[in-house]
């Protein structure tokens, strides 16, 4: 259905993804570690989604965004993690993020479903 | 599932119980994460318990060790061509960067795994030993034994592979835990034996002191008598002198009677003048309060003690005071009764020698008083000098003394701040006593 690109510095949170992503229809184009890696490879996929990860090595979520949008600033981007912080949650949707998803949403099928998938249609479909 | 009570068990076949049951809510827990993580298809073997030395038959093994109340472990076991396939990748004909690759995948995945797991089904197991503390995920390729340990094993079956997982608890803790409270009443009990003991050796010990001030007052009272004797019998003297002019002349001289009475007087006065001392010297040593007064009154007030004792062994006493009479402040009996131990001990070790003499020399120095005592001895050697202020440490002959003195010398002298100690730069024995010339009361 979508082309999507992953970034996060948790192998564990890639493979799931990348497996849940799959099996709903979604084409991974991309897999990067840390901030500076996923810029890189945005520039080289240009996918239709980028799920970024907050915490990461190297430049943090919140720099890739920003990275990202300077080379595409009408790119989707999707931001993850485990912070709860609304402080930084709400910063980045104010710097061009488009959604944010909740790690331990992703474990569970349903969850996923409910909270990852549905957040991920709804971005993609807006114009 | 959740595990029965929230006391530990206390019979082997409930603690079994226990663990069989953290077994199956752990294989449950792990089943439904793998399910949700990677939509495998598990069917859950029963949890049994084994109670022998085990050899895992898998190669890849994560682990989470938990502590507390008790000690155990959180197992993950299966080949790791089956952790790759679970994550999506075959290990079979792949090259060995490929695969170190997909290893680093099952290392950190299973490790997330198993946290989550050991997080979830750890929860009953903490209600029934509270505190339980998890350590981070080890991970083993290879092959690895336990020691012999109550276990529940619970095996996964798939179609990827077979996935062992084994929980055990391990009591061990407890009985530390157990031979700690021993140990403490043991340690308690001990405690209060020593205290006991100490308590007597208190006992025994103030008696001991008191004793030996005892001694020392049978000593001035022996002093005091001959202090008082002599000029008694100068009375007498006198006294016949008169009765023999009173009886024998008719014509009576007057002016030698006079003489003879003004000498009584003179005498008398002396005696009371004695006496009076001793009234001092008694009554600071019931009230204990320092009070301030001339060094040679304190001197003459000890030398009254010692003078006849050493008058009888042939020592000669030589006292030197400086011109200036210091005023100090202390406790008088106390002061005096140091002195007359450092004197009665000079007289002890100078009345066999050839050549018997004792000194008493004061100085009067800036903030203290300085007494010291040398007699016609050689001095101390180092390993005696090191014990002689302890209690009980004597070099007179039995029954001439309990050793106490110079140790309840050196506790007189603590307490007014003062110094005590051999004097190494005299070539004859000597001892030197500083005392301050303000009282500080010193803690016992």
């Amino acid at each position: 259905m979508a082309k999507i690109m992953l970034c996060d510095d948790s192998r564990t949170m890639l493979i799931l993804f990348e497996r849940k992503l799959k099996d709903a229809g979604h084409e991974i184009v991309g897999k990067a570690a840390d901030g500076e890696e996923g810029i890189k490879l945005y520039n080289e996929k240009r996918p239709e989604l980028t799920l970024l990860d907050i915490t990461m090595p190297n430049k943090d979520g919140r720099e890739a965004l920003q990275g990202i949008l300077q080379l595409n600033s009408s790119a989707k981007v999707i931001m993850v993690s485990a912070l709860k912080e609304e402080a930084v949650i709400n910063d980045c949707l104010k710097n061009g993020a488009k959604a944010f998803i909740e790690k331990n949403k992703v474990i569970k099928d349903e969850d996923f479903k409910k909270e990852v998938l549905s957040v991920i249609d709804k971005v993609l479909k807006a114009a | 599932m959740a595990i029965s009570g929230q006391t530990p068990p206390k019979d082997d076949s409930s603690f079994a119980d226990t663990i069989v049951k953290g077994g199956e809510k752990y294989a449950e827990t792990l089943v439904s994460t793998l399910e949700n993580m990677f939509g495998m298809k598990l069917s859950r073997g029963k949890s049994e318990l084994i109670e022998h030395r085990k050899t895992t038959g898998k190669n890849f093994s994560v682990s989470i060790l938990f502590t507390g109340m008790v000690y155990g472990e959180y197992i993950l076991n299966m080949d790791e061509q089956t952790a790759g396939k679970i994550l999506g990748n075959d290990l079979v004909g792949k090259s060995e960067s490929e695969v170190n690759k997909i290893r680093d995948d099952i290392t950190e995945t299973f490790c997330e795994v198993l946290n989550i797991v050991v997080g979830e089904s750890v929860v009953p197991l903490n209600q029934v030993y509270k505190k339980l503390t998890i350590t981070p995920p080890r991970v083993y390729f290879g092959t690895v034994t336990y020691p012999k340990v109550k276990m529940a094993k619970t095996v996964l079956t798939s179609d990827l592979g077979e996935i062992e997982c084994f929980v055990y608890v391990d009591r061990m803790k407890l009985d530390i835990a157990a031979s700690y409270k021993e140990a403490l009443v043991s340690v308690l009990a001990a405690h209060k034996e020593l205290q006991n003991a100490m308590k007597k050796l208190q006992d025994q010990q103030s008696l001991l002191v008191q004793n030996e001030k005892m001694a020392a007052l049978g000593t001035m009272a022996a002093g005091v008598a001959h202090e008082i004797n002599t000029p008694l019998s100068t009375v007498s003297v006198y006294n016949g002198q008169i009765k023999e002019i009173v009886e024998d002349k008719a014509e009576v001289d007057r002016k030698a009677v006079l003489d003879l009475l003004s000498s009584i007087e003179e005498t008398i006065a002396r005696i009371s003048k004695i006496t009076n001392g001793m009234k001092t010297f008694a009554q600071q040593a019931r009230s204990d309060k320092p009070i301030s007064i001339q060094v040679s009154k304190i001197v003459e007030s000890a030398q009254m003690v010692f003078e006849k004792a050493l008058a009888e062994k042939g020592i000669k006493f030589l006292s030197i005071f400086p011109t200036d009479d210091a005023t100090i402040e202390c406790r008088l009996s106390e002061i005096s009764q140091v002195l007359i131990n450092l004197v009665t001990n000079s007289s002890f070790a100078t009345e066999k020698l050839p050549v018997k003499w004792i000194k008493l020399e004061v100085k009067n120095l800036d903030a203290v008083v300085e007494f010291k005592i040398t007699d016609s001895g050689s001095g101390i050697s180092p390993e005696i000098e090191k014990k002689i202020f302890d209690p009980f440490f004597t070099t007179k002959d039995f029954g001439q003394g309990a050793g106490l003195g110079l140790s309840i010398s050196k506790g007189i002298i603590d307490q007014h701040g003062g110094k005590i100690g051999v004097d190494r730069s005299s070539t004859n024995t000597c001892f030197y006593v500083q005392v301050p010339k303000k009282f500080i009361a010193k803690a016992a």
